[in-house]
């Protein structure tokens, strides 16, 4: 952040001042300016460059990162106080879902391309990594990078036609293609190839069920990952990516080649959704059909939402919300309502939230962007005030 | 021999009325994403909703047949009003929040269907249907076909006559072209932008709900056949082209005997149930090939 | 010094309409040349064919020796040719500093950096035109003077050779004109091929040496500024015919 001294420093010695009256081209051409600099090492050194992006440690110490960072760790340590199964196994659905909300932001949030078939890449890192574990043995690490890969592979079927074109395409076909694949590996009839309407059961445990184990190997996976994707997230392709969503065409008048640059956002999230739909996988043992399913893809959408668009760490933060308050919806649920309805608490939870998702989208001004657009008011409002 | 007759005849009727359906559906997708631009990702629900209203009034014998259908065919558009004023108009603009909105709300639809099956049957969602409008059946190249098959196409071609006449020939059809080809001239000439979009949704709605009373009877429905009917909406139209209207007809019947054929020919042969993603692969196929669809209009940069 | 832009028989019809018409001239490298005419005289058309945003039904366009008539528009900026808009498209959300970097990440962009960090080319861009204050501020709380600066800014960052500034005067108080007229001087005198299009303004036609004249899609005149104001068609383009 510019304070008062960095301006007064860069006005006064680097910019010329216009002379209108003479109409002769005074003052220096900036091809001049980068001369001068480069030549005048001392003033170059003492020139602060305004820096928009951060690398890692600044990041870390600057207000957003840190803080959010921390409280997400800190949040994340609850079940260990309450040592109990059933808060280590909502806290690990909570940070799969984090990852897996996190990816949707990158690609839907930061560079607008909306998605509304994740849950095909989720799914089909689950089912690849499932197969690699149970039947080539391989360990888990390896299969849950290289699933992941293949989902990336896979998606890209359907993300290179949807993204060379400008428009809603990806929305539309990332749906139809994540229900292709629900219709697929629910045939009975492919058993052979997509494993049919029981899908792939008993696969090892990644830590034979210790939970707590669990537990610690998600948190520190799901920590690299949002660590990996708040970095591109802040990087200078992270800017080329936000450029994409707030205006294509200008973007591609600044000679950016967007379809390029849409795909690798394209790759990035759909690698990752492979590796949050892998921890899905071997956290429950097996892994079915519906995990394609609408509602798979809704749930980080809906975090999203919650937790704020295009700030990836709010995916996470959305995430944690959705499942905690699911869970605790549920429970209500249970105490109210007589046992045979268990099987539509879910249900109710999905409808809530539906609920909760259409109220935040009307009221959030300038559709969605609101988070966004705060914060940089504020900017402006802190540099006018100081 | 006979075999192959059966066949034969069950594709084409079945495909011609599927494909009336699809027509029905189609043509109010694509009306509404044409005038408004805005992709109503909930049309499967509107669909499926007035299937089910049927059901819950004529099963609970509060009413009689013919007025529950009036009913359905009374509430889904209001619905679909009431969603277009206050859920789809605000977020207009951008059209990731109209997807987001309209995806959200035809989930809304879905569990809220789901809730109250599931409340009724105690968990268990089983599909759902009502008795045609027009039973018996008729003889037709030695095949009995429902005379329900024969109403459907004779209902839609009506229908969409109707609407194609409606729009060509009126003072609010000529707004409706107008709002089409330019919303801001439009608005400049004092049509009332707003509300010839919001008729163009409930037009939708209505054709939905006239296809749901035609068909349902003869395929039930469940609460999650909101995304399927939805997506062979999508198809069509992607199909036909985005904003055409002959496109979706003809991209309908396309489709719909593409699914037929694939039915009846490959799946019966083979066991497989291919059937039931043709047109998810059409989708993507179109996408690869040719994405603004045989009729569509060239994408502006 | 030799011909840097070339337009043979340029056509662009939308159905019914002919919105570039049989268009044809040469441009030498370091020229600084005005496009005028009317509104829907077909000048942002033009600019779209050259900069790649349209195709043409009819002719070519040859750019540095070669025939750029079918590249895409990112390539176009690759190949030296950058336009900017009328109604402004700035990056409303991210930062004036980002806004140029965007630019100066793409492949032409990065071979002006030399050794200097991209934002510190960014930032030397931003300082010349003068909004290096402005540097983390999102042009959406910015006044509209500050966003056509911008605009050119963010045109300067992909290094071009050719410039074409569509409109860059247009809704600005006389001072802010007078900015932009020397900016684009020194940008002139720096190397850069520059194409305003825009109407007939005093400030205008003081500064470029050649102007070119377009009504309803027809190239009409092509001269000095001097000589084409006092063309009948070029005067009749603007008034009308008169009572006949």
């Amino acid at each position: 952040m510019l304070d008062k001294d960095e301006i007064r420093e860069i006005n006064l010695d680097s910019v010329e001042e216009l002379d209108i009256k003479t109409r002769r081209p005074i003052g220096e051409p900036f091809k001049k300016i980068i001369q001068r600099m480069k030549n005048d090492t001392k003033r170059f050194v003492n020139y602060k460059i305004p820096s928009s992006s951060s690398n890692l440690k600044s990041w870390v110490k600057s207000f957003r990162g840190g803080i959010g960072l921390i409280t997400l760790i800190l949040i994340s340590l609850i079940p260990l106080i309450i040592n109990r199964n059933l808060y280590y196994h909502i806290f690990i659905t909570a940070m799969i879902y984090g990852i897996f909300a996190a990816s949707w932001d990158l690609l839907s949030g930061v560079t607008g391309q909306v998605s509304f078939g994740h849950a095909a890449f989720f799914g089909i890192g689950g089912y690849t990594c499932g197969a690699f574990i149970k039947y080539l043995g391989m360990d888990w690490p390896v299969a849950i990078v290289f699933g992941s890969f293949i989902g990336v592979i896979i998606g890209l079927i359907i993300a290179i036609p949807s993204l060379r074109l400008k428009g809603p395409y990806l929305a539309l076909g990332s749906l139809a293609f994540s229900l292709l694949l629900w219709q697929l590996f629910g045939m009975d009839s492919l058993k052979d190839i997509f494993f049919g309407s029981t899908g792939i059961r008993n696969i090892p445990h990644l830590t034979n069920y210790d939970f707590q184990e669990e537990f610690f190997i998600v948190l520190i996976i799901m920590i690299i990952c949002v660590v990996i994707m708040l970095a591109v997230f802040n990087s200078k392709l992270g800017t080329i990516f936000q450029a994409i969503r707030e205006d294509e065409i200008s973007t591609e008048a600044s000679g950016i080649n967007t379809t390029k640059y849409k795909l690798y956002a394209f790759m990035i999230s759909a690698f990752f959704a492979g590796i949050a739909g892998s921890l899905y996988t071997l956290h429950l043992g097996n892994i079915k059909p519906d995990i394609f399913s609408s509602i798979k893809s809704f749930y980080p959408i809906i975090m999203v939402m919650i937790g704020g668009i295009a700030t990836i760490s709010g995916a996470v933060f959305g995430a944690y919300f959705f499942i905690v308050v699911s869970e605790i919806i549920v429970e209500i649920c249970t105490g109210l309502l007589p046992t045979e309805f268990l099987v539509i608490f879910a249900d109710i939870a999905t409808f809530i939230f539906a609920i909760i998702l259409i109220i935040v989208i009307r009221f959030t001004e300038r559709g969605l962007m609101e988070p966004a657009i705060k914060r940089s008011k504020s900017l402006w409002d802190i540099l006018l005030g100081k | 021999m006979i075999f192959q007759i059966e066949f034969f005849v069950n594709t084409l009727v079945y495909g011609a009325a599927l494909g009336s359906v699809l027509a029905l559906l189609a043509v109010g997708y694509s009306l509404v994403y044409g005038v408004g631009g805005i992709i109503n990702l909930a049309h499967g629900a509107f669909y499926i909703l007035s299937g089910f209203i049927v059901f819950w009034f004529y099963d609970a014998g509060i009413v009689p047949y013919s007025v529950a259908i009036i009913l359905a065919l009374l509430i889904v558009p209001t619905i679909a009003a009431i969603s277009y004023i206050f859920l789809i108009k605000p977020t207009q603009e951008h059209e990731v929040g109209v997807l987001i909105i309209t995806f959200s709300l035809a989930f809304l639809i879905e569990r809220s269907i789901v809730l109250y099956e599931g409340a009724q049957s105690i968990g268990e969602i089983q599909d759902r249907s009502f008795p045609p409008i027009v039973s018996g059946q008729i003889e037709f190249l030695g095949t009995g076909i429902n005379s329900q098959y024969i109403l459907i196409m004779i209902i839609a071609a009506l229908v969409i006559s109707a609407l194609i006449i409606f729009i060509k020939k009126s003072k609010v059809g000529k707004s409706i072209r107008a709002v089409s080809q330019d919303k801001e001239a439009a608005q400049l000439m004092g049509i009332n932008v707003n509300f010839i979009i919001m008729l163009t949704i409930v037009l939708s709605a209505f054709l939905a709900g006239i296809a749901s009373v035609l068909y349902v009877p003869m395929i039930p429905i469940l609460p999650t056949d909101s995304w399927d009917y939805l997506l062979m909406s999508m198809s069509v139209v992607i199909l036909g082209g985005l904003g055409s209207l002959q496109g979706s007809v003809i991209g309908a019947f396309i489709i719909s005997y593409t699914r037929f054929i694939t039915f009846y020919y490959i799946d019966i042969q083979y066991q497989l149930a291919y059937s039931g993603v043709i047109h998810l692969a059409v989708i993507v196929v179109m996408l690869i090939v040719r994405p603004r669809g045989i009729l569509g209009k060239k994408q502006r940069t | 010094m030799g011909v840097i832009l070339q337009i043979n028989n340029l056509t662009k019809r939308f159905g019914g309409l002919t919105a570039v018409n049989d268009v044809s001239f040469e441009v030498k490298r370091g020229s600084l040349i005005g496009l005028i005419g009317p509104n829907g005289a077909g000048k942002t058309t033009l600019f779209n064919l050259i900069s790649g945003f349209d195709k043409p039904n009819r002719g070519s366009i040859w750019f540095d020796g070669v025939d750029v008539t079918k590249s895409k528009p990112y390539k176009r900026v690759k190949q030296g040719i950058t336009r900017t808009f009328q109604v402004v498209r700035p990056l409303k959300l991210l930062t004036c500093l980002d806004n140029v970097i965007v630019g100066c990440m793409s492949p032409k962009g990065k071979i002006q950096r030399g050794d200097l960090g991209v934002d510190q080319l960014a930032s030397s861009i931003l300082a010349s035109v003068g909004l290096i204050d402005k540097a983390r501020i999102p042009p959406i709380v910015l006044p509209f003077g500050d966003l056509k600066k911008l605009e050119i800014a963010r045109a300067l960052a992909s290094n071009p050779e050719l410039l074409l500034l569509d409109e860059p005067f247009s809704g600005l108080s006389h001072e802010e004109q007078m900015i932009i007229v020397e900016l684009i001087r020194q940008l002139n005198y720096e190397g850069y091929t520059i194409v305003i299009a825009g109407h007939v303004l005093r400030e205008l036609m003081a500064l470029v040496p050649r102007v070119l004249v377009m009504n309803r899609g027809k190239l009409i005149a092509d001269g000095p500024p001097e000589e084409v104001v006092n063309i009948k068609t070029v005067i009749e383009a603007y008034l009308g015919r008169g009572k006949n």
